[in-house]
């Protein structure tokens, strides 16, 4: 049942996950999903467990651009999985060549994050999933046809039966989708095998970097914990370019104003463009927006001030973001 | 028969105790209660016509609101408030912890686009009326929960026609208007408008002070008229800037339409209910 995406080397580097209890193939018997080593269980909410059937429904959902208007753009469209589920595109497009308004972010480890998209606007991963179904820039369906579509496909039928004992509906389609994308996990990088033990895992440069990192850089006062992010809001001292006062559009709270989710940074080396709105197309750049303490703007947070590091730094803290890349990130249910 | 609660305001009843009242208006009858709710455009029918409004033509293709907290005042002052069948779904709390929420209170749906609809409120007690209240939005917790699962015959389910809920935003869309508008003055509508208003700083309580009795001989159905012109009447369609709203993506758009609503809302009168419609649970 389990999904390997491969990033570069396929099978490269070994994972360490735990022990994982698996469902059988019972129906709608729900399943244990197995974390990588030192990570928190992913939550599963009570109102939908997770099972086999409803996981590899998601998946097919996830991958089919028939749930477009035009039958030409997929979640997967962009959120892909050589990037790490997130878009090399700055901004994402959707049906009719219809240009979005941010970048798509990683889904990798999603399952634990608590408010969705960059502003925090969506509750639930379930609640998530019906936003860019129904965006014009994005996939621009109607829901109502969106089911019937669905439901015209006999295998979809069945495999909706398999899952829910019923046919397909917002309820269940969205249930589907959340289950699969909570088995979007990693934590098999080099960084995890050094925090495992293996000293050798990071190099002299490397190690130099998480020193940075967690130190003169100030990036794990946001960039915490096993997945290098807090899930708070913060204005990072990107220029205002557009109309997207980001968290403030949620809350209508000008104390929010430009706030945006602070992303994971596990694989960022594989989820450039960087930003919001993928204004820095490297690692490089976003070093240097902080190393000058962001742009003058309103409301941006007191932790953005100039870090004034050398040139070696620079390359120390880079270096060190490469070693958050996962060579495989698993999808799906352990074997 | 839906669950009813009644509330006595204690200073009504001392009052009522201590002038011996002897004339309550309440009988010991129930009728069945109907909320009728017509929207209106100016007047008129909502659909398939092009209005003057503001020097503009334009069409409405949609006219959507969301009531709540529903309630009706006895002239005895007793406040009646009515409940629907009990859904438990998945919310956030004000910390945006996961957490189950009940939703127990009576929330209309009204889509006017499609036409007038009736409304089963509940049983009331016979008996003389002062006024009738309800909310233009949704609050709180019930603003709170995940719209993709509520079970689909509930008012508050995701809606498969017109989108009813910000799945990017949280929140139900609890008035919604869209239509075309004329901008170059030739006649014909040509560009999309439209206002969709949610947010609980932006939902507004309305009163309605009429004199009205419920029973069996004036009737059981209470026909509330709602006219869209009023709510847009402060707002210039073919300015650009007041085309469309999202709520707070303009604001002083917003602000204009929820600053009118009070004045949309009448209470036409008391009819016998033609037949028993009930559909929002």
């Amino acid at each position: 049942m389990t999904r390997r995406v491969h990033i570069l080397i396929a099978f490269a580097l070994g994972i360490s996950l735990a022990g994982c209890g698996i469902a059988d193939s019972d129906v709608r018997d729900p399943a244990v999903l197995d974390v990588p080593t030192g990570f928190e269980p992913i939550p599963i909410p009570d109102h939908n467990p997770l099972t086999a059937e409803k996981v590899a429904l998601g998946e097919r959902l996830f991958f089919d651009p028939h749930l477009s208007e035009t039958g030409t753009v997929s979640c997967a469209s962009c959120h892909l999985t050589e990037a790490a589920f997130a878009d090399p595109r700055p901004i994402s497009i959707g049906v009719h060549g219809r240009i979005g308004e941010r970048n798509s972010p990683s889904l990798v480890n999603i399952g634990y994050i608590n408010l969705l998209f960059w502003d925090g606007g969506a509750l639930t991963l379930e609640a998530q999933a019906l936003a860019p179904l129904e965006a014009d820039f994005e996939m621009n369906m109607n829901l109502g046809d969106l089911i019937s579509r669905i439901g015209e496909d006999p295998s979809y039928a069945a495999e909706f039966d398999e899952a829910f004992g019923e046919g397909p509906s917002i309820q269940n389609v969205t249930q589907a989708l959340a289950s699969f994308q909570r088995t979007i996990r990693s934590g098999g990088s080099r960084f995890d095998r050094f925090e495992a033990g293996a000293v050798d895992a990071l190099s002299a440069a490397e190690r130099r970097g998480m020193e940075l990192f967690n130190g003169k850089a100030n990036c794990a006062s946001c960039h915490a914990g096993f997945l290098f992010t807090n899930q708070a809001f913060e204005n990072n001292g990107v220029a205002f370019t557009y109309p997207d006062s980001g968290r403030a559009r949620i809350t209508i709270d000008p104390a929010d104003f430009m706030e945006f989710r602070v992303p994971s940074l596990r694989n960022v080396e594989k989820t450039a463009p960087y930003m919001h709105d993928g204004r820095f197309a490297t690692l490089e750049d976003v070093i240097e927006h902080y190393d000058e303490g962001g742009s003058d703007v309103r409301n941006k947070s007191a932790l953005i001030e100039p870090l004034r590091l050398t040139e070696s730094e620079k390359g120390d803290l880079v270096a060190f973001l490469h070693t958050l890349t996962d060579e495989v990130i698993l999808t799906g249910l352990a074997p | 028969m839906k669950a009813l609660r009644t509330f006595f305001l204690p200073a009504l009843i001392a009052s009522v105790l201590l002038v011996g009242c002897d004339a309550s208006d309440m009988g010991n009858e129930e009728v069945d209660l109907t909320l009728r709710l017509e929207g209106l455009f100016d007047g008129q029918q909502l659909t398939g016509q092009v209005f003057e409004h503001n020097g503009a033509n334009i069409t409405l293709e949609s006219a959507r609101i969301y009531l709540s907290e529903i309630s009706l005042t006895t002239a005895d002052g007793e406040v009646i408030t009515f409940e629907s069948d009990a859904i438990t779904v998945p919310a956030k709390d004000a910390n945006d912890n996961d957490v189950s929420h009940t939703v127990t209170d009576k929330i209309i749906l009204a889509k006017h686009d499609l036409g007038m609809e009736d409304y089963h409120l509940g049983m009331v007690p016979e008996g003389d009326y002062t006024s009738m209240s309800f909310r233009l939005g949704i609050v709180g917790m019930d603003n709170r929960i995940d719209a993709s699962q509520v079970p689909s015959n509930h008012s508050l389910a995701k809606q498969t026609d017109k989108n009813n809920h910000w799945n990017w935003a949280n929140g139900y869309i609890y008035l919604r208007v869209d239509g075309q508008v004329d901008t170059d003055g030739d006649g014909t509508v040509d560009e999309d408008w439209n206002a969709h208003i949610g947010k609980d700083d932006f939902s507004r309580v309305i009163t309605l002070d009429t004199n009205f009795t419920l029973d069996h001989e004036t009737g059981n159905e209470v026909h509330v008229m709602v006219d869209y012109h009023d709510m847009l009447h402060m707002v210039d369609l073919a300015d650009p800037a007041e085309r469309v709203t999202h709520t707070s993506n303009n604001l002083p758009m917003t602000n204009k339409i929820i600053g009118m609503v009070d004045s949309a809302f009448m209470l036409h009168g008391v009819h016998m209910s033609e037949h028993d419609h009930d559909h929002n649970h």
